[in-house]
């Protein structure tokens, strides 16, 4: 455990250092772009020096991680704003996009998976298979647009775009997370009823399968208790990739429904090439997405008492 | 798209246009009665709002809000967006042009029960020409020299240099008046708890959703504003923002296509409106390397453009071909017509050139730029010219083109009120960073600096068509299309006519049930 969490330091270090450096190589000179239409020489020059830009790039980084890991990630020198609090004010809408999403992604992907590979080959499976490569084959924005159409224009039930806070509205902010949910959760639910899918196939070939049939427990004691938990392995992993990914917001969605969330930060601050901002968030996306895969691997030990004891299957 | 994607690089680039106009239009029929007060209207707009500074705020979505809320010193009214009175009643140049005198408007207090007066002004210009305030409008701060409060209610803007076209700086973010109380009490924070004298109160602002503001009771234009609320919403998807319009999360979608303008005019429940402005797209060439510094290959580029067709096809024809600076029926058009499609001529251009045409053309790779970059690909390709398409996003663009790394590059003019904004920077031979084809013409230097210098407009008008005259035969650039300005409502918004620049004025608009 000790060592796991060593192990983090030197990984979250080149994180954030790639981080930093590509975004450094963004191209388009950032004090032009920044300045704005009533540009000057001077003005341009001036916002050079308060960014830096003149520095080398190693000391802009060392400098850059000095105050980081003191908690401050700059100011946006476009809106005056810090980037932690643009990332504060933001993130909770990412954050519930993200839970609602998983939850529509499971809800639909573990019965569907696990009916599937019950009767691989079966009506049902045919059907979740047809139905999941559909949806993996449109692209996400396409699926975003016709959802819009038919909820929000056609019969009225949920609002087009837009956000209400938790807090203000609790049944509002559900209308309003609707959309985009079930635009990213659809996604989710298509690739996770395929891994459970072929997993379970496999575990299902199991012998202690067998002996559980054999001892005439009841299918579906079989299938949720001697099946389901050992394969869901790459479901987990997958699943925690995909928590690590949206904790940086669904760049698309978010836009695409006017959600305020991080992902929509970083697009509108990489076009305006606002670079405290766009390094700022992708390193906290970068560190988040470090950490939530470090919690999965803490899980895998829950989930099988192989790695809880010893090294032998490592 | 191409309204958004090249309306910003325009704004992002070429020209201080915060908020400068011309040109004719306005918006469909008003035939809803007499105005009725109370309800509620929400905006869709382009871009996210990032503060209501006047320092900071300088682009349609937020200088839409900051006109909701704040007052300018100068408007722009009537169908040609001419400059008006406004928080000033009236302004008077000096005989040099060198100093402004504003007589301002009395009984006009802030938000928060601060007067407004000279003072205040004093204190909204002095704070955009500090350049520790980083007020992106430094560049129009710059030129004033001093401002001096005369008396309560008259003020005197002194320039650095004499300059007729300055009234027009006092439309955009630098003429918006803060309450001096509020700037100095919210410190950092101002930006987000906005005080102005304008037609409505700020309320709230849900982060990246939407702002909220209401009616100012005690709105120093009598019987204004008819609506008891506005609410302006970002929403940067075009397909979603069409389709909120149609769900009714949204009364009126601000900077429409040309896609949309086609579609919405067929749909009963919703109305068109626009307004022609003087701003145009077009490609440049740099005039400064291979091979556009010679003479012939910019002419082939313009014989071989069939501009007609670029509007037909991409435009749904809902914006008119650009012939010059100037739209026909402006007050400047000087009737100089630059050379139009003509193969023939392209090939004797492209024979006396006397090599291949090869180079590269930039675009923004958003979906309408593509077709453009791709339409005129295969119309200089019919006489043998071969351009070669480079896609970039709108920074390395910019860059590009102040850089002048480019050959050849699609590019845009905002909408404008004065020749003077358009011209001067574009085509001086020194010291502006925006010339960048690389222009220079020592007649055309003369001109310029005549028409900034004079009031008198017939001697303006006889210098700028000596401008457009040496354009017309030096081609730097190829017209493409004129800007018109769209935006789409339900049918209950009413009296949405002032769009100009893309910015609505929420004081005038009122909605029937």
């Amino acid at each position: 455990m000790r060592g796991k969490v060593l192990h983090l330091v030197p990984v979250l270090f080149v994180v954030t250092c790639f981080s930093f450096l590509l975004t450094s190589l963004l191209p388009g000179d950032v004090a032009l772009v920044m300045s704005g239409p009533n540009a000057t020489p001077q003005s341009i020059a001036a916002l050079r020096s308060q960014l830096q830009l003149d520095q080398p790039l190693p000391v802009r980084y060392a400098d850059w991680l000095g105050r980081a890991v003191r908690g401050d990630l700059g100011t946006s020198p476009r809106s005056n704003v810090t980037v932690v609090q643009s990332i504060k004010d933001r993130l909770p809408i990412s954050l519930e996009l993200l839970v609602l999403a998983e939850v529509i992604g499971l809800l639909v992907a573990v019965p569907a998976g696990i009916a599937s590979a019950y009767r691989a080959g079966g009506v049902l499976d045919q059907a979740a298979s047809g139905a999941a490569f559909g949806i993996l084959a449109v692209p996400g924005f396409v699926v975003a647009i016709v959802l819009i159409y038919l909820f929000a224009v056609q019969l009225d039930l949920v609002p087009a775009t837009g956000y209400t806070p938790l807090l203000t509205d609790p049944l509002a902010n559900l209308r309003s997370f609707f959309l985009p949910a079930l635009t990213v959760g659809l996604g989710e639910a298509a690739a996770y009823t395929r891994l459970l899918r072929s997993d379970m196939i496999a575990t299902l070939q199991e012998d202690y399968i067998a002996m559980a049939r054999a001892k005439g427990l009841p299918t579906w004691h079989i299938l949720t208790r001697h099946a389901l938990k050992p394969s869901s392995f790459t479901l987990l992993t997958v699943l925690g990739i995909n928590i690590g990914r949206l904790m940086g917001g669904a760049l698309i969605v978010e836009t695409i429904f006017a959600l305020p969330g991080v992902g929509r930060l970083l697009v509108e601050s990489i076009y305006a090439r606002d670079l405290v901002v766009v390094q700022g968030v992708v390193a906290f996306v970068a560190v988040a997405f470090v950490l939530v895969n470090f919690g999965v691997d803490l899980l895998y030990a829950v989930l099988d008492p192989r790695i809880r004891h010893g090294r032998a299957v490592a | 798209m191409r309204k958004r994607s090249l309306g910003i690089l325009l704004t992002a680039a070429l020209l201080a246009i915060a908020a400068c106009g011309g040109g004719g239009g306005g918006g469909q029929g008003n035939a809803a009665g007499p105005p009725k007060s109370g309800g509620s209207v929400t905006f869709g707009l382009r871009a996210d709002f990032l503060s209501l500074d006047p320092l900071i705020v300088n682009n349609d979505s937020d200088l839409s809000v900051a006109n909701g809320i704040y007052d300018t010193l100068i408007a722009r009214v009537g169908d040609k967006g001419e400059l008006g009175p406004s928080l000033a009643d009236s302004w008077q140049p000096s005989s040099d042009l060198k100093t402004l005198t504003l007589t301002l408007h009395q009984g006009v207090t802030f938000h928060d029960g601060t007067p407004f007066n000279a003072d205040a002004v004093v204190f909204n210009l002095e704070r955009h020409m500090d350049p520790r305030n980083k007020s992106m409008a430094l560049s129009d701060a710059l030129l004033i020299d001093s401002v001096k409060a005369v008396d309560d209610r008259t003020v005197a803007i002194t320039l650095k240099t004499p300059w007729v076209d300055f009234p027009q700086t006092l439309v955009g973010s630098i003429g918006l008046m803060t309450s001096p109380t509020a700037v100095k009490q919210e410190g950092a924070d101002y930006g987000r708890h906005p005080v102005g004298t304008g037609p409505f109160v700020f309320k709230e602002w849900v982060t990246g959703d939407h702002i909220t503001a209401t009616k100012n009771k005690n709105y120093w234009r009598k019987g204004f504003p008819y609506l008891d609320s506005v609410t302006w919403r970002p929403i940067p998807d075009q397909d979603a923002k069409y389709a909120s319009l149609k769900a009714g999360q949204i009364d009126v979608l601000q900077v429409a296509t040309a896609d949309q303008v086609v579609r919405a005019e067929k749909d009963s429940k919703l109305k068109v409106w626009s307004y022609a402005g003087n701003g145009g797209t077009f490609v440049m060439m740099n005039m400064k390397a291979p091979p556009f510094d010679d003479l012939n290959a910019r002419l082939a580029i313009t014989y071989a453009t069939n501009r007609r067709e670029i509007v037909d096809q991409i435009g749904h024809d809902k914006y008119p071909i650009a012939t010059g600076p100037f739209p026909p029926g402006s007050t400047w058009d000087t009737k100089v017509t630059e050379p139009n499609f003509d193969e023939a001529k392209a090939r004797a251009a492209l024979q006396a050139y006397g090599k291949p045409l090869n180079f590269k053309f930039n675009i923004v790779s958003d979906p309408i730029t593509r077709q453009y970059g791709q339409v005129l690909q295969a119309q200089w390709k019919k006489v043998g010219i071969n351009a070669d398409l480079v896609q970039m996003d709108q920074a390395t663009l910019i860059q590009a083109a102040f850089g002048k790394q480019f050959q050849l590059q699609i590019f845009q003019y905002g909408d404008w009120f004065d020749p003077d904004r358009v011209l001067f920077n574009g085509y001086i031979s020194k010291g502006s960073i925006v010339n960048f084809t690389g222009f220079a013409d020592p007649a055309v230097d003369a001109a310029l600096i005549k028409g900034r210098t004079t009031s008198d407009p017939t001697v303006r008008k006889q210098v700028y068509g000596v401008v457009q005259q040496a354009i017309a035969q030096e081609v730097p650039l190829v017209w493409l299309s004129y800007n018109t300005e769209y935006m789409i409502s339900s049918t209950r918004v009413q009296n949405l006519n002032t769009i100009y620049s893309s910015i609505t004025k929420p004081y005038q608009v009122w909605a029937s049930s």
